[in-house]
């Protein structure tokens, strides 16, 4: 799934901010599925907030390196660890 | 039999009338309100003839397992509709339900009085209304089990298995009153949260309590207990409220009750040998950080 593909689906999840964290939940029509809220800490949700239509690896690296003291390749691999896990949420 | 009834479950006037004479289970005996001049919070009409609803098309939300289906949401300009299926017969329909826009006025279609055996609010029906009652009264209804534990009620939920109906017999061996052991609405109540039982297919009284603490219980092979906190808090136990979420509204009223809980009672994980010692453990630790 292409990143503009999962910026597409975020409005398939109802969103709750709790202090530096957030609550995602699917909308979904039957019951399985009705448990699958995740949490996401104040990284995941700054890549959350910062997706878009026109977001790729390289700027939502880059806008991870602006918040946050950490070294390139491992705000690299958190984006890409964020984009797999939504990814697989939205696929089920 | 009667044409009309006032039902109070979880503090909330339910006001039945109906074309023709009815019964109730008896597991509603206890919820009736003796005081008729009441005015009722929610409105059901019950009418014996089929409507001219639409229902093509897909359902917004279909509760079902791999045997049954429970119930269907059909979300359209002027309410929701529902199709109710019959448990013993499966695949046929045993009420039709629409709630207006306003959310507090029902009419329930019973197109074949046999399926229901003269209770137009035969399971699932009851319960399916109370959910979309607790929306709008700063409610949810939860699978779990309370106690009244001198005043304080105590939370048991967690998943299919884990001990919900055993940790409320433990208590109720040791002298607690059980509110319930499989489904209660906690509702806001001024400055704090109560817990409810709601009608169940068997006799019991209408019982309340405020509520204290909420233990999210698993099997382990010694007791444990940690307090939960922030959004883990919330999503745990979001995790066993009963919900349809196919509506953006529902699970924002979900969230936003369950943060308030959270703000004000403690939530914690707890794991469960069960046995009587899990009651001195408990209490020593709640309202520990």
């Amino acid at each position: 799934m292409k990143i503009r593909e999962i910026s597409q689906l975020k409005s398939q999840f109802v969103v709750r901010e709790v202090g530096d964290e957030l609550i995602l939940v699917p909308l979904t029509s039957n019951i399985a599925r009705m448990n699958e809220m995740f949490v996401i800490n104040e990284v995941g949700k700054l890549i959350w907030e910062s997706l878009s239509d026109n977001s790729d690896i390289e700027s939502l690296t880059a806008i991870v390196l602006d918040h946050f003291e950490v070294a390139e390749d491992v705000a690299r691999k958190d984006v890409e660890v964020f984009l797999k896990r939504l990814e697989e949420k939205l696929n089920r | 039999m009667t044409n009309q009834l006032l039902l109070r479950i979880a503090d909330v006037l339910i006001g039945v009338k109906s074309e023709k004479d009815f019964v109730v289970e008896p597991g509603l005996n206890h919820f009736s309100e003796q005081n008729s001049s009441l005015l009722p919070d929610v409105n059901v009409a019950i009418k014996y003839s089929v409507p001219a609803f639409d229902f093509s098309g897909k359902p917004d939300f279909e509760a079902r397992n791999e045997q049954l289906i429970f119930y269907r949401i059909f979300k359209k300009d002027t309410g929701l509709f529902f199709q109710i299926f019959s448990q013993e017969k499966p695949g046929e329909i045993q009420q039709i339900a629409w709630l207006d826009n306003t959310k507090i006025n029902w009419e329930i279609y019973v197109p074949n009085e046999e399926m229901v055996s003269g209770n137009p609010l035969k399971y699932p029906m009851l319960p399916v209304m109370l959910h979309y009652i607790c929306h709008q009264f700063d409610a949810v209804m939860i699978h779990a089990s309370c106690v009244n534990d001198a005043g304080k009620g105590r939370i048991f939920s967690g998943f299919s298995g884990a001990g919900k109906s055993t940790m409320s017999k433990i208590w109720s061996d040791a002298g607690r009153n059980i509110i319930n052991d499989d489904r209660l609405i906690i509702r806001k109540s001024g400055d704090v949260f109560k817990v409810y039982n709601t009608p169940m297919y068997y006799v019991d009284f209408s019982k309340s309590v405020t509520l204290d603490s909420v233990f999210l219980i698993r099997h382990c092979k010694e007791n444990q207990i940690s307090k939960l906190k922030g959004a883990v808090a919330i999503s745990r136990l979001l995790a066993f409220i009963i919900q349809n979420n196919f509506d953006p509204a529902i699970i924002a009223h979900n969230l936003n009750v369950i943060q308030q809980i959270s703000e004000k009672v403690g939530i914690y994980d707890l794991g469960v040998v069960p046995d009587k010692n899990i009651i001195p453990f408990v209490l020593n630790h709640v309202g520990d950080e």
